[in-house]
């Protein structure tokens, strides 16, 4: 395989190393390949089959803020693109270079800088492993309450730069209620330092701007995000219930009662199937989708989808609606999986009002274990899913969110947008006072790379087409990169204008992630 | 030809041009209306009037009813460059609605229309005009409170809460203003209409929301808002209780905050502030002294209550119990009202600094600016919100006034405050915003922020109309 040169001017690339030394910066065909992609499953599909979209002409790891600021000023001189890169585990496209140029690898900037206990607050480099501060701190006896399922392979900086939001958000918020401060480096080269602290009424708020812009506006090097003191005691409780109007109103009742559970999540008939309501396989002969040995999404990933690329090449094509069918042997309703944790007291007074709230809807009580085995696989399925593309299948997620009047028609719609095309299951995952966000997963298969990626892109394009119809939100927590760059001037409307008006300002040369987010 | 020429004929085309849009009796030039028009709550305007100054008058005043006609008055105030102060209900601290340019003051009170309620999903959208009570009493009808209770209550609007990232007194319990705001209208100074859209969380790019929250009017106009709101609480619990020092008394509000507490009132004052602004409102209590309301369920508040006292026993708390706090629960809103009267007639200067920290700082910010006030002014401390991660500190300065040099005398004081401050490594306000009073300091404090906010009001508002003066000098010929 032959791998051409990148773009960028010898000069640019000899000034880097100064700055950063030639161990730091790698102009090497397998790192180049390495770094081109991220795991959005367009990159994933093409990889299977060996192709390489565009390459970066460098990759480059920068040691501190100083170094970032003088590259940032060196590639706007040059106009060389910039990409700044975490751990490569979005799954949008945010990282992957369309335009060549370095990637700027944040990796080395993993120091915990300051731990203020009284304060609970702590200060890392952007390029800490989410895993890694959060083992730092439970070791101190504290938790960020930060835990995407990318956990192990993912990074500080890019939880800030996608506005990431993790499993635990109803009770410790997303990433954006985690900022108390940070610094980052804008295009100028200039590096912007917020106030650390709790809150303050001057002007803009720039954290919350630069939060969300994936590497387009500043480069974010440093964060100090707030922390909690690592819980006294976890409960866990789950429920079933008839069907997502149930369910989705027991958990507003749960919010607007100012309960915060830990985890709330409901997974609709068909994804309960999988994740199952007990501790055990349960064997019924009256259900087709029993007999395959599935109690949980990894492997069901693992046995299905071999046997669906096969069932597509016949069927998809004609009735391709025929795995939604499958519906009809979900009967087993919705289940509703809760952890609630902190001082015991206050969480069992948490727990008896829940569980009150949610008899009274209806549900039936499943006591503890669901819950608990969802806990004991709660990051699994982001490290089986690549597994699935092995088998040339494509699957893919779709996290949407809206307030509470719009939620259950938002997952109607949607699935009815898309079942001709695709086995499409969902739950709810993040619940707010005024609303919750649906997640929904998506398989389906074509014979070859070109027809998956026309077939990912219809599901989207349908998927988006019903959301915004509806009034939603495009993404709740994964982010907008390039495959979902195309929905976002009806996202925002007249708004890009101002986002357009940032990138100028803060990034005058263009060379921050150019090709990115509808800019 | 003069300037004062320029600005006559413009004035007879402008005024004309918002007839057309507004009618007559919505445009105003009477002199009245002008004088009330120029300044705000900020005392050193009210040091001015005492004077017998209000030096800066905005040629006249409009009072828009919709969005459409906001648009339409900035599109011809834009293209004739005459300056638009947008305007609330003039309760600023820091004479952010000084329309230092002269030109239009915009009062959006009448624009004070409820839109929508949606109960289920508790949002009510409403126009920003709207006064804080008002707002308060229609979602209390519904059974709803949006909890954002600044002492300016019942003389302030929703649109000012946004303009200047407002937080009220129970914003440990019910977050700020930003925590509750969902979505909003926004006029540009071009005359258009631009929203952030509806989601309870969104990740698809910045959020606008935080550009235009806290721009005190100088990159756009919030036409209207879509807020969450929180069911009425069934109960509410009072207690005072008192330390002997105010380090004692932080450490005892962090301690429960750090273990999970949600107060929704949780206010230290010192001693100073204890026994004089306290004890006019009917709190006996010694010390420095600890005010703590809990809200919600019977028993929830109950078992929280239970813990916080635990809590402040344990670090040498005395109990005062629960009247005494009551009855300053009951009177909170009127420290606000009095503060006019003793700086007209009494003859007082009087004003509140407030600031922010994190908590292994606040001892020493409070510590810090006390001792740089005192050496001045007459203090009174106040903790009057706390965060799990840190503070406000509220500081009240008194100081005779009445001769020539109270306007000397103030900025010098000012000048103390936030340099101390700033040194002790405090946010420079809290709650209260910028405006006038503090946008050089905040400059010297965070120039790559400050360059970019005035980078982003060039682009957006490229004629410098929007309350012009106040993140930069005015614009040659703005005024």
């Amino acid at each position: 395989m032959h791998i051409a040169p990148g773009q960028a001017s010898e000069k640019f690339l000899r000034a880097v190393t100064k700055v950063v030394g030639s161990d730091h910066l790698s102009l090497a065909d397998l790192d180049r390949l390495s770094y081109s992609r991220d795991l959005n499953p367009v990159s994933n599909l093409a990889t299977n089959e060996g192709r390489f979209g565009p390459m970066p002409d460098a990759v480059v790891w920068p040691a501190d803020t100083q170094q970032v600021a003088q590259i940032v000023k060196l590639a706007a001189e040059h106009r060389t693109p910039l990409i700044p890169f975490g751990a490569g585990s979005g799954v949008c496209g945010g990282t992957v270079p369309l335009r060549g140029g370095i990637i700027l690898d944040l990796k080395r900037m993993n120091n915990i800088i300051k731990l203020d206990e009284d304060s609970l607050a702590v200060t890392a480099g952007a390029g800490i492993i989410g895993q890694h501060l959060e083992m730092e701190l439970n070791r101190k006896g504290y938790t960020m309450g930060h835990f995407p399922s990318s956990v192990y392979s993912s990074t500080l900086g890019g939880y800030l730069a996608a506005r990431s939001a993790g499993q635990l958000s109803a009770k410790y918020g997303k990433i954006e209620d985690m900022i108390l401060g940070l610094e980052a480096v804008l295009g100028t080269g200039e590096i912007l330092r917020t106030t650390a602290t709790p809150r303050a009424s001057l002007g803009p708020d720039w954290n919350q701007v630069l939060i969300g812009s994936e590497g387009t506006l500043a480069i974010i090097t440093e964060a100090t995000c707030r922390i909690r003191p690592y819980p006294a005691e976890r409960r866990f409780t789950s429920f079933v219930f008839p069907g997502p109007s149930e369910g989705t109103e027991a958990i507003r009742q749960i919010m607007r009662h100012e309960l915060r559970p830990a985890a709330i999540r409901l997974y609709d008939e068909l994804d309960t199937v999988l994740v199952g309501t007990s501790s055990k396989n349960e064997e019924s002969s009256e259900s087709f989708w029993n007999a395959i040995p599935i109690s949980q999404f990894g492997n069901f990933v693992k046995s299905v989808a071999p046997g669906l690329i096969r069932r597509t090449e016949r069927f998809f094509g004609k009735r391709a609606d025929l795995i939604n069918l499958l519906e009809k042997f979900a009967t087993k309703g919705c289940l509703l999986v809760m952890t609630f944790e902190g001082e015991s007291d206050l969480v069992a007074d948490e727990e008896a009002l829940a569980v009150e709230l949610c008899e009274k809807l209806g549900g039936v009580n499943h006591g503890p274990e669901a819950a608990l085995r969802w806990w004991n696989n709660r990051y699994h399925v982001s490290y089986k899913q690549s597994k699935v593309f092995y088998h040339g299948a494509i699957v893919d997620t779709i996290e949407m969110a809206t307030t509470w009047d719009k939620l259950v028609p938002l997952y109607e719609e949607v699935r009815q947008a898309v079942r001709d095309m695709a086995f499409i299951m969902a739950h709810f995952s993040h619940a707010y006072l005024d609303g919750a966000s649906v997640y929904f997963t998506f398989v389906t298969a074509a014979p070859n790379v070109e027809k998956a990626e026309q077939a990912h892109r219809a599901v989207w394009d349908a998927a988006a087409t019903a959301c915004q119809r509806i009034g939603a939100a495009i993404s709740h927590h994964h982010g907008i990169g390039y495959t979902k760059a195309r929905f976002m001037s009806e996202e925002h409307g007249p708004m890009m204008r101002v986002y357009e008006a940032l990138k100028r300002e803060m990034d005058p040369a263009g060379i921050l992630n150019p090709g990115k987010m509808g800019l | 030809m003069t300037r004062k020429a320029t600005r006559k004929t413009t004035n007879v085309e402008l005024l004309n041009q918002l007839r057309d849009v507004l009618g007559g009796r919505r445009v105003s030039r009477g002199e009245t209306d002008r004088l009330n028009y120029g300044r705000d709550l900020w005392p050193r305007s009210l040091l001015e009037v005492r004077q017998g100054q209000v030096p800066h008058q905005p040629d006249m005043i409009v009072w828009p009813e919709t969005t459409e006609e906001v648009s339409r008055v900035l599109r011809i105030c834009n293209e004739m460059r005459v300056p638009v102060v947008p305007f609330g209900a003039g309760s600023g601290l820091c004479g952010a609605a000084q329309p230092l340019c002269g030109g239009v003051v915009l009062d959006t009170k009448r624009m004070a229309r409820i839109e929508r309620i949606v109960p289920e999903t508790q949002m009510i959208v409403c126009q920003t005009g709207i006064i804080g009570a008002h707002l308060e009493n229609e979602l209390n009808r519904h059974g709803l409170t949006m909890g954002h209770f600044p002492g300016s209550f019942g003389t302030s609007t929703l649109g000012g809460y946004l303009a200047t990232r407002s937080a009220g007194m129970a914003a440990t319990g019910y977050g700020k203003i930003e925590d509750m705001l969902i979505s909003m209208q926004v006029v540009l100074a071009d005359g258009s209409v631009n929203r952030t859209r509806t989601a309870p969380r969104r990740a698809t790019g910045p959020d606008f929301n935080h550009l235009f929250l806290g721009s005190e009017g100088s990159l756009g106009v919030i036409t209207s808002a879509s807020m969450r709101a929180h069911m009425l609480p069934e109960a509410r619990a009072y207690r005072a209780l008192s330390f002997k020092k105010m380090d004692v008394g932080l450490a005892a509000v962090r301690q429960m905050l750090r273990l999970g507490l949600r107060p929704a009132i949780a206010r230290l004052s010192d001693e100073a502030d204890a026994s004089t602004t306290l004890h006019a409102l009917g709190v006996e209590a010694k010390d420095c002294v600890l005010l703590l309301v809990f809200e919600g369920r019977v028993a929830r508040v109950d078992l929280e209550m239970k813990k916080a006292l635990a809590i402040a026993r344990e670090l040498g708390g005395r109990d005062f119990g629960e009247a005494t706090a009551q009855r300053w629960y009951g009177r909170r809103n009127s420290e606000q009202y009095r503060q006019s009267p003793l700086m007209t007639e009494e003859k007082l200067l009087l004003d509140t600094v407030e600031v922010s920290t994190v908590w292994s700082n606040a001892a020493h910010l409070y510590t810090a600016m006390r001792k740089a006030l005192s050496k001045k002014v007459s203090v009174l401390g106040v903790m009057p919100h706390a965060y799990p991660e840190g503070c406000s500190l509220a500081f009240t300065i008194i100081s005779r006034a009445g001769s020539a040099d109270d306007l000397a005398a103030y900025d010098a004081v000012w000048r103390l405050a936030l340099d101390a401050a700033a040194q002790a490594g405090g946010a420079l306000s809290h709650a209260h915003g910028i405006g006038r009073l503090k946008f050089d300091r905040l400059a010297r404090q965070s120039p790559v922020a400050v360059e970019l906010l005035r980078g982003m009001k060039r682009r957006l508002d490229p004629n410098d109309i929007l309350n012009p003066g106040k993140l930069a000098p005015c614009t040659e010929g703005a005024c």
